[in-house]
Order: C-alpha cells, then sequence, then structure tokens
C-alpha cells in the first residue's frame, strides 16, 4: 500500500518536467568469459558472466534546481535487485549551491583501463575506504577555486565530516585537497582521519595526461586496536603518440594493517586504432604479499559508434612459479544518450 | 520519466559499501567421515568453524559421517549444516515434482534433528530454472559448482567455489586466494570433500598436512574465516 502511494506521489511531482527535455542515458556492459587453469588439475573450464544495466539523467538544471541521478543493477539473473547509484538534487544561488546528495565516497578512482577489461571491483567506484556517503553538502565555486563542506554518513554507523578545496584551469590542470573525519573506517571499529589529494596535470594539452591521488588514513588507538597509519597511492600517466595510438602506465600502492599488508600494481598498456577498430595489448604486475601474479592481455575493440563497441581478449596470467591460466572473453558496452535520441 | 517513477520504489536507497579483505569459507561435501576424523580437528586448531553439506538420507551409513557428528559439529562447535539433496541426486535429473519433494524432504530432516539450514549446495552444480524459486525460498545461499570472482554485493542464489582436486598442492589454493585479494572479491569459497585417502579413484581427497598448510597461510594473512551463511550476512550487511 505504501509503494503504492510511493509511485502515485512521485508519478504526480514528475509531470511538470515531463515538457522538459531531460539528458537522460542507458548503459549496458557485459562481460563473459572462461578460463582453463593449468594449476588446477583435475577441473573444467571455468565460465563467468557479469553484467552492468544502468540508466540516470546527467546533471541536469532548472532555473535555480539542479539534479542528476542513476540507477543500476548487476549480476542477478533471477532477482530484481535495483540500487541507487547516485542522487544530487541541489539548489543553486549565485556561487554558492547547497546539494542533497547520495553516492559512493572514496579514494583511488582506478585507471583509464583496470584490471578487468570493462568491469571490476563489483559495485565499488573507488579503490580505497569506498563508503556509501548520504551527505548534506554546501558548495562554493569562484573562479577557478571551489571548495564544499560535507556532513552526512551512512546506516554502518559511517558519519563523515569532509572538506575539500579544489583549484583547476580547465584542459590545463586540477588538484583537489581533502580532508575527512569518518567515526568509523570501512575495515576497522574506530574513528579515523583521511587525508588526501587528487591531481589531474596536462603537461601539453591533447597529449600528455597524468594522475595522481594520494590517500593518508591515520587510526588512532581504540579498544583493541591499535594506533596506525595507512597509505594509498595511485598514479598514471598517458601519452597520445599520434592521431590512432597511444601509450600509458599506471602504478598502485597500498600499505595497511591487515591483509593484504602491502599491495602493488603495476600496469602497461599501448592502443592502436584503424578506423572502427581498436588494438589493446596490455601487461599487469600486482605483487601480494610477497607473491608476484603476471597477467598479459591482448584485447581487440569494434566500435560500432562512439559509445557501442564489442571486445574479445586472452589473457595469459600466471603466478611467478606456478602453470599458467588462459581466459578469453566477450565483453559488450553499449550506451545511448541524450544526443542518440534527439540527434544533438 | 515514467520508467524511473517506476523502479525508483524498488531501489535499495542509501545502502553502505565496504571494502574489506575477502573472507574465506571452507565447505565440506558429502559426508564423509575423514572432515570430522581429520579436517575439524585441523579447523580447531586455527579457531576456524566450516559448512557441511550433507545428504540426509546418507547420514548414518557405516562408511560415512553420523547424524550424531554433524549435530555436533554445528550445536556445540559452532559450523553450519546446509542441505544437498537426499542422496546426492543430480535436480536436472529428476522430474520437477520429485526433485521438490527431494529438496524440502531433505531440509526437514535437517529441522527435526535441531539443525538450522540455510545454505544449499547443487549437487554437480546443476539445477533447472523451474526449481530456483522454490530453492530460494526454503534457503538463504545457494552454492553451484564453479569457480567465478564475486564481488559485493553478492548473489546469495549463485555463489561459486572451488573445489580441491587430488594432487593439488596448497600452492594452488593459497594463489587462488591471493588472486582474490588482488581482484578485490568479497567472498572466496574452498571446498573440499574428503581427507587423507590414498585411492586414486578419488579426484578430490585432500591431504591434512596440505590442508593444515592452507588453513596456516589465511591465518597468518589474518583473512576472516567464517561459515557460508554468516560469511555471506556480513559481507551483505543483512
Amino acid at each position: 500500500m505504501m509503494r503504492n502511494w510511493l509511485l502515485f506521489w512521485v508519478f504526480c511531482l514528475s509531470i511538470p518536467v515531463y515538457a522538459i527535455d531531460l539528458p537522460v542515458y542507458a548503459k549496458w556492459q557485459s562481460l563473459h568469459s572462461s578460463y582453463y587453469d593449468e594449476a588446477q588439475t583435475g577441473k573444467e573450464l571455468s565460465w563467468d558472466e557479469l553484467y552492468r544495466a544502468e540508466f540516470g539523467i546527467d546533471s541536469f538544471r532548472y532555473k535555480n534546481t539542479v539534479f542528476a541521478m542513476a540507477v543500476d543493477t548487476q549480476q542477478f539473473f533471477n532477482e530484481s535487485h535495483l540500487r541507487l547509484k547516485s542522487i544530487h538534487i541541489g539548489y543553486v544561488r549565485d556561487d554558492w549551491q547547497f546539494s542533497a546528495n547520495s553516492r559512493e565516497h572514496g579514494y583511488g578512482r582506478g585507471f583509464g583501463m583496470d584490471s578487468h577489461p570493462i568491469l571490476s571491483r563489483g559495485f565499488e567506484q573507488y579503490h580505497y575506504q569506498n563508503m556509501r556517503l548520504n551527505s548534506l553538502e554546501l558548495q562554493y565555486s569562484k573562479n577557478r577555486w571551489q571548495g564544499s563542506l560535507k556532513l552526512g554518513g551512512n546506516v554502518h554507523n559511517q558519519a563523515s565530516a569532509m572538506m575539500s578545496l579544489a583549484t583547476f584551469q580547465p584542459e590545463d590542470y586540477r588538484v583537489e585537497f581533502f580532508q575527512e573525519f569518518r567515526a568509523m573506517d570501512n575495515h576497522w571499529r574506530t574513528p579515523v582521519l583521511i587525508s588526501a589529494i587528487n591531481a589531474d596535470y596536462f603537461p601539453v594539452p591533447g597529449k600528455l595526461w597524468l594522475y595522481n591521488t594520494i590517500a593518508v588514513s591515520v587510526l588512532p588507538e581504540y579498544d583493541s586496536t591499535q594506533a596506525h597509519q595507512e597509505l594509498y597511492l595511485e598514479s598514471e600517466v598517458s601519452y597520445q603518440a599520434g592521431q590512432s595510438s597511444s601509450i600509458s602506465a599506471a602504478a598502485r600502492y597500498q600499505s595497511k594493517e591487515y591483509a593484504p599488508k602491502k599491495l602493488q600494481f603495476y600496469q602497461i598498456r599501448y592502443r592502436q586504432n584503424w578506423q572502427d577498430f581498436a588494438l589493446i595489448p596490455l601487461s599487469e604486475l600486482t605483487i601480494v604479499q610477497g607473491e608476484r601474479l603476471w597477467q598479459h592481455r591482448l584485447l581487440g575493440r569494434y566500435y560500432l559508434d562512439p559509445i557501442k563497441s564489442i571486445g574479445l581478449f586472452y589473457e595469459y596470467s600466471h603466478f611467478d612459479a606456478q602453470a599458467p591460466r588462459h581466459t578469453v572473453g566477450l565483453e559488450l558496452d553499449f550506451a545511448v544518450d541524450y544526443a542518440s535520441f534527439t540527434g544533438l | 520519466m515514467l520508467w524511473i517513477t517506476l523502479l525508483l520504489p524498488g531501489c535499495k536507497f542509501f545502502s553502505a559499501t565496504q571494502s574489506k579483505a575477502p573472507v574465506i569459507v571452507f565447505t565440506f561435501d558429502d559426508q564423509h567421515p575423514s572432515i570430522y576424523d581429520s579436517a575439524f580437528p585441523i579447523m580447531r586448531e586455527f579457531g576456524y568453524r566450516g559448512t557441511n553439506f550433507v545428504n540426509t538420507n546418507a547420514l548414518g551409513h557405516p562408511s560415512l559421517m553420523s547424524w550424531a557428528q554433524i549435530t555436533e559439529l554445528e550445536l556445540e562447535y559452532g559450523w553450519e549444516t546446509g542441505g544437498h539433496t537426499l542422496n546426492h541426486e543430480v535436480l536436472n535429473q529428476l522430474d520437477l515434482e520429485i526433485a521438490i519433494a527431494n529438496i524440502k524432504q531433505d531440509k526437514q530432516n535437517l529441522s527435526d534433528h535441531g539443525l538450522n539450514p540455510r545454505s544449499f549446495a547443487l549437487p554437480r552444480g546443476q539445477c533447472p530454472i523451474q526449481l530456483y524459486s522454490m530453492l530460494t525460498q526454503l534457503y538463504q545461499n545457494v552454492r553451484g559448482s564453479s569457480d567465478f570472482a564475486m564481488h559485493h554485493p553478492l548473489n546469495r542464489k549463485a555463489l561459486g567455489y572451488l573445489a580441491y582436486q587430488s594432487g593439488w598442492s596448497a600452492e594452488v589454493v593459497k594463489h587462488r586466494i591471493l588472486r582474490g585479494i588482488a581482484n578485490d572479491e568479497a567472498l572466496i569459497i574452498i571446498g573440499f570433500h574428503r581427507f587423507d585417502i590414498d585411492d586414486d579413484s578419488y579426484a578430490d581427497s585432500c591431504p591434512s598436512p596440505t590442508f593444515r598448510e592452507i588453513l596456516r597461510f589465511t591465518h597468518d594473512l589474518g583473512l576472516e574465516v567464517l561459515p557460508l551463511a554468516e560469511a555471506v550476512s556480513q559481507i551483505s550487511g543483512t
């Protein structure tokens, strides 16, 4: 009954915006893969499927109100499991914006091409201290500066207060500082103070791009938890060699007091385009607990249009002294957006 | 706007997400007595609890575990006991009505012995799609037989696992766990069937020293080891 009333009122409230052109979009990503592990003798081929469907409204402004939202689902073939990925409702006055938000929040957004071809980390958007943050935000923007204050948390007692300050020059650089206090760390049941810097830098616009994140967590002694610090680093450099080729290198380092205590990740990749086709060889090295996992992948991707592609890959991976694993996969990355509908 | 309007009430709003090391689950299928005689003492050494998937009509057979051993593990030592059909029938080889009756009776047998079955393992990982709705009404968690990455949020109705095979060194399982850590997986299930059987006709016997080495590895890494239902509930925040 309650649900029906909610449906009714949301429907009624939505009528006034029917007449407005909304920047809606929808995405479908899927990965079908199969592996054969030579070390796992006696096992058959393992088959895996991942998919993620998302639809939403890109940032949309009507008079003084700003609105954006996204809903997604993933990997549930026999039941409905929709998730509100993000919502942002803001009120803008001059240089100030006051908004209500629900979204994932964390540090380390990952690389241009992450560990998996198109799907990774399940739903989580950030590699480090990822949490759901339902917050009130006050933002001030002036010229090349932007500051914000967020207060919020989630139902896991993760109350959070965060200040951030960003300075940017479009197509040149963006540097953002974060200072956050959380009532409860993601792993330890203890308060945590997180300081972080995100930096994107384009020394040669359109040619060379640098990205770096550093995050430090300070955890005080609390109950049975010893006082300690954690460090997270993530860097990527990408160079556009010509109109049709680029090369990128990326690295990640994480140090903490629970498994894996130290994790290092390195990636190098090359991309060569021929009209609608791209060929991407990629090598990765993950060092976890002193063991080295090598992954080498060759991905071919055909673009039906700029936001619709079909990819095929082969991956050869192994630990140092271990027989290899062979993986083949098919990936789909399809999207429609406002421009697709309107021809704009 | 209409589709947004219709779908919003079904959304899971404001749910928390957690970044943690993967939780490890050790499952033991098919009630071989070596699970009680060999694996259980080693699990106790490390303070771990596991999940038994049993065929209730087979329990008490002279060459298999007894009801007393199964109930002791759950009621005294906090292990979990899950359903696995009456006699390890492969579900898609049964008539639908017979399969339904089998699963219900299997669960009833467990409940009649004071157990609390919350998870089910599909024999050979096979299940006709028509059975899923009934199966998932009876059980919170369903484990198949394929090994794949499981991230948060988990699909409780389609859990994968790596089944240990005879002849594997502990390194094979250790590397599976390390891949899971490198891959940010939320849950890794490692399955065993029997221990210390010196007979090549068994494809899934694990030597006790290998089992101990695997457990020491998870222990030294500080990974959390839980019975399946507890692990899934913890990861899912329920």
